[in-house]
């Protein structure tokens, strides 16, 4: 597995805990653009619920952004 | 004809579909199926941080104000800010308390015993979206979902949501679109405020109704908890309807306890 992909997991998971939520927002959807399959989106989507959310709203939109930026990148030439 | 760049790009993409909806599966069924385990595990691994990151910013603050261009003026202004902001809701307290004695006097026999225990704030927004805190008390301690919690002693600021064994989340009333019934402590009317975020409070009345500014609402319980106060009126002269604003008095996010009052 890529260190530099495990690394940027783990600061992410830090940042969930740590920062505010908007800015971990815009590095999570930085990293869905940036990475070809960014999986681990739908894991923080799901801490988020968990440690702040009463619902599944974190992982819903996680799972329907990903979603998009597949279809999207499917239809981009490169 | 070709094609097969393409052909390849849709095959990958039907196997990582797959693997998203497989997970998304997994970890839907697993919150719905043991939502307490997993809260467990995820407060049990974030605590530390959480510890840590309050160290981290408490020593970075320090540090600040230790460098900074004079810098005894700086900590002597923050020292009386944070004396006075007490004061305040000391006198707050204080006016709650004289009519709560008064109040008490009159009813005769009426007791309000309260059980709070103070809690360390473990996140709160913006780390946190939404109106939503965390803190570290939690069934090993005693509390349940719907214990209330206060800011001071008399200020009630939300309830608690979702309970572990050692930690807690609570959701203040101010919570956006969230309806909370509050009494007029100078008329004693009953209405319903509707939360905005950010500690505020918005109301919707006909113009007739005697609200002005600075009143304060209060919790519908036997011991006065003020919940917020008027601090902005809009009267609309085409309208038939005033909107009040109200806001929790002190500042809940730069707090770092909360007290939980434990059900009787």
């Amino acid at each position: 597995m890529n260190l530099k992909r495990v690394i940027i997991d783990v600061l992410i998971f830090i940042s969930i805990l740590t920062l505010p939520w908007w800015l971990y927002l815009i590095l999570l959807i930085s990293l869905t653009i940036y990475f070809q399959f960014y999986l681990e989106v739908l894991f923080f989507g799901f801490l988020f619920d968990t440690l702040y959310g009463q619902n599944h709203i974190g992982l819903i939109i996680s799972v329907v952004f990903l979603g998009l930026v597949m279809f999207a990148k499917e239809r981009i030439r490169t | 004809m070709n094609f097969p760049l393409k052909s390849k790009f849709r095959d990958g993409n039907k196997l990582k579909t797959i693997f998203v909806a497989v997970f998304f599966c997994l970890l839907f069924l697993l919150t719905y199926f043991f939502p307490q385990g997993v809260k467990n595990v995820f407060y049990f691994v974030s605590r530390p941080v959480f510890a840590s990151r309050n160290f981290v910013a408490n020593s970075v603050k320090n540090k600040i104000g230790y460098f900074a261009f004079k810098n005894d003026l700086i900590k002597k202004n923050i020292q009386l800010e944070d004396e006075l902001t007490s004061y305040k809701l000391k006198e707050i307290d204080y006016n709650i308390v004289l009519k709560e004695n008064e109040e008490l006097k009159n009813l005769m026999g009426r007791s309000g015993t309260s059980n709070k225990v103070l809690s360390k704030i473990l996140s709160k927004p913006p780390i946190s979206p939404y109106d939503v805190f965390l803190i570290d008390v939690g069934l090993s301690n005693g509390f349940a979902k719907g214990d209330k919690v206060y800011l001071s002693g008399n200020i009630i600021i939300g309830t608690i949501v979702l309970v572990t064994t050692k930690t807690s989340l609570i959701t203040l009333f101010s919570n956006g679109g969230q309806r909370q019934e509050a009494t007029n402590t100078r008329t004693g009317t009953t209405y319903e405020l509707t939360g905005r975020g950010g500690m505020n409070f918005q109301l919707e009345v006909p113009k007739e109704a005697d609200i002005i500014l600075g009143d304060v609402f209060e919790y519908p319980l036997l011991s006065p908890s003020i919940i917020g106060s008027v601090y902005y009126i809009d009267t609309n002269s085409q309208s038939s309807f005033k909107t009040i604003f109200l806001k929790i008095p002190g500042n809940v996010f730069s707090s770092k306890w909360v007290f939980v009052e434990k059900s009787q």
